[in-house]
């Protein structure tokens, strides 16, 4: 608490000094552009040293901000995405007394060898070596009362987020919901087990793309055990230097493996953050599945009828398709509604070209950038700002997050990828 | 505690601890006078002062007793001997926690109307059984370099220590969350942050500054 009060007068300070800058500047745009920007870079290094103190619900709360670029500026965005590398560890004797009160048992009861340091940190616990009979395990245990602490730690920073992102309560209640319903999945790890053993049993005839085995039987609420899997995190392979053959391939198995979710299961891993993979042998590899999202096949029909062709420059048929997904709802002005269908329609245009395409090359830069940048001004829009009411369903939030997840990671890869449309919506298969 | 669990036949100091502590239990209070605890155990009062001098006494030893159980308990772990001074002090409270769920109601009752520095006679014993661990614990930190050695100062270490542990035990008590994860937390935030502070020179520096600057103050002091 006393981290966040910190940082709400650090972020003060901040604004002091940028008020004080444009008093000297004399009000030049182009120096207030810059100030402006500094001065976000400024704030958002000073949240996420506040944040990175905390662990559980604030850490993740970031995390969840920060994959969606359009609700954060810029600059904030940029420094949560550190969030995911950095928590204090779980000392080794606490490890012991959460196997003792789940299994009865010390970890070197179960297994032959087990690591006394993490090998490395999750969002709400850590992931520690093991090994028995000759296999390794990825053994990950959660920190203690994570489930409880999230709730209170929800509480006390959505205000303080609202206030410094400059949001507005009403806007992203549904928001904050959604993402607490899904941050409280997450602590369950005998949900995640299942959900994992589910979706890598469905996935398993992808291409290029491998999982963990898991471990029932050393598992337990607070432990979650797996095949030990060496690999490249997924970032360091982008940034390293594979020859662009190897980026095609990671980037196709990527996007088959959310494509297979999204459209064939409507259950899909909505963390699509490069620490979750690895690329191993040449193959990608999916390690976490804390954070997955099911949708319904209704609200998914009504969210993806917007990759239909028809729908480009057809105000008419786009018009409908909102009101389907109550995005524009019927309080609307005549002005408003033209508005959100300009909006939309931009949207479409950018976010569809992958599927329009072919063949896409995820490496242009100038895609990911039109992305961030329409983002950017919608961010800033007052006629968005001022708009009034719920838009959109929240589970439109995990369908977003792994879309832009997906997107960036894969234009971190600069990989070439083959798309297609899902087969309801090829022409001629109207649905 | 509990004396309804069939067990061997009880020694005669054993019954008495046991009647005792029942009685504590029982009654909110420590047994009047040890008459009553022979009438109930159907034993002479010789019987009763071949094994403890006083009343206070059989309190006294019960309490050493479930430290120096605890102590055992955790210091005979498989792991114990390879484990630091931290690791070491955090498996003891760790397994002093999980002890705690079997007496919890004794411990509240017993330590939740004392304060934290407030050590009755009853204590005494315990306390000492903790200090012996904690000043063994220490010198292994010591050893290893973990534990700044900072001269006589090191000697009030174990009594730090024993402070440290009352407030861990008062705040769960205190704790209402489930399967008392918070005390965990606690334990893990409190104990790193002393053993930073056993380690670094933070301290050394603040009481070179301190030295520096009292005679200085004093003297200032003086001269109004």
């Amino acid at each position: 608490m006393a981290a966040l009060g910190g940082t709400g007068a650090k972020v003060g300070i901040n604004y002091l000094k940028y008020y004080g800058r444009r008093a000297l500047a004399g009000g030049s745009d182009s120096s207030l552009e810059r100030h402006s920007r500094e001065l976000d870079e400024e704030n958002a290094s000073a949240i996420y040293n506040a944040f990175s103190k905390l662990k559980g619900g604030p850490l993740k709360l970031a995390q969840m901000l920060s994959i969606d670029r359009n609700l954060l500026p810029r600059a904030y965005a940029d420094q949560f995405v550190q969030a995911q590398y950095s928590v204090p560890p779980l000392s080794y004797p606490l490890v012991v007394k959460t196997f003792r009160r789940d299994f009865g048992k010390e970890p070197l009861d179960l297994f032959e060898s087990f690591g006394r340091e993490a090998a490395h940190g999750a969002s709400i616990g850590q992931v520690h070596k093991a090994s028995l009979k000759g296999k390794s395990y990825a053994v990950k245990v959660q920190y203690p009362g994570v489930a409880e602490s999230l709730k209170s730690d929800l509480r006390v920073v959505k205000p303080i987020a609202l206030r410094v992102l400059g949001l507005r309560e009403n806007d992203v209640d549904q928001y904050f919901r959604e993402v607490e319903a899904r941050l409280l999945e997450e602590t369950d790890y005998s949900l995640e087990l299942e959900r994992s053993m589910h979706l890598s049993v469905s996935s398993s005839h992808l291409e290029n793309i491998r999982f963990p085995k898991y471990y029932p039987e050393l598992s337990s609420r607070h432990v979650l055990s797996m095949e030990w899997i060496d690999g490249q995190q997924l970032d360091l392979f982008a940034d390293g230097n594979p020859s662009q053959s190897e980026r095609d391939l990671i980037g196709q198995a990527l996007w088959d493996f959310y494509s297979h979710q999204v459209h064939d299961l409507n259950l899909f891993h909505a963390d699509p953050h490069p620490g979750n993979f690895l690329v191993s042998e040449g193959r990608l590899c999916v390690l976490d599945f804390g954070c997955t999202k099911q949708i319904t096949h209704e609200f998914y029909r009504k969210q993806f009828r917007f990759l239909d062709p028809n729908l480009q420059g057809n105000p008419i048929l786009l018009e409908e398709a909102l009101r389907d997904l109550e995005v524009i709802i019927t309080s609307d002005t005549k002005k408003e509604i033209s508005q959100i269908i300009s909006l939309c329609g931009t949207w479409l245009e950018l976010l569809g070209r992958p599927f329009r395409a072919g063949t896409f090359d995820f490496g242009d830069p100038g895609f990911l950038k039109a992305i961030y940048d329409l983002g950017e001004e919608n961010r800033k829009a007052d006629y968005l700002r001022t708009m009034k009411g719920q838009r959109g369903s929240p589970d439109t939030i995990y369908v977003n997050r792994a879309f832009f997840g997906l997107y960036s990671l894969l234009g971190r890869l600069r990989s070439r990828v083959k798309v297609s449309l899902p087969e309801w919506l090829k022409p001629g298969n109207n649905a | 505690m509990k004396s309804t669990t069939k067990r061997r036949k009880e020694t005669t100091r054993e019954q008495i601890i046991h009647s005792y502590m029942d009685q504590l239990q029982e009654n909110g209070h420590s047994p009047v006078s040890v008459r009553r605890v022979c009438q109930e155990l159907n034993i002479s009062e010789e019987a009763f002062y071949k094994e403890f001098p006083s009343l206070d006494a059989v309190e006294k030893h019960f309490w050493k007793t479930w430290m120096e159980k605890l102590i055992k308990a955790v210091s005979t772990g498989k792991e114990w001997k390879s484990f630091t001074a931290k690791q070491q002090y955090l498996a003891f409270l760790f397994a002093f926690s999980e002890e705690g769920l079997k007496c919890r109601s004794l411990l509240e009752q017993r330590f939740g109307k004392i304060t934290l520095l407030c050590n009755p006679s009853w204590l005494d014993a315990l306390k000492n059984s903790f200090k012996d661990f904690a000043a063994e614990l220490i010198s292994h930190g010591m050893e290893s370099g973990e534990i700044a050695s900072r001269g006589p100062l090191g000697s009030f270490y174990p009594e730090l220590l024993y402070i440290h542990w009352r407030s861990v035990l008062e705040y769960f008590l205190k704790d209402e969350s489930q399967g008392f994860e918070h005390t965990d937390a606690f334990v893990e935030k409190t104990v790193e942050f002393a053993f930073d502070l056993l380690r670094t020179q933070a301290i050394d520096s603040a009481t070179d500054l301190v030295r520096f600057l009292l005679p200085k103050i004093v003297h200032f002091g003086s001269k109004h």
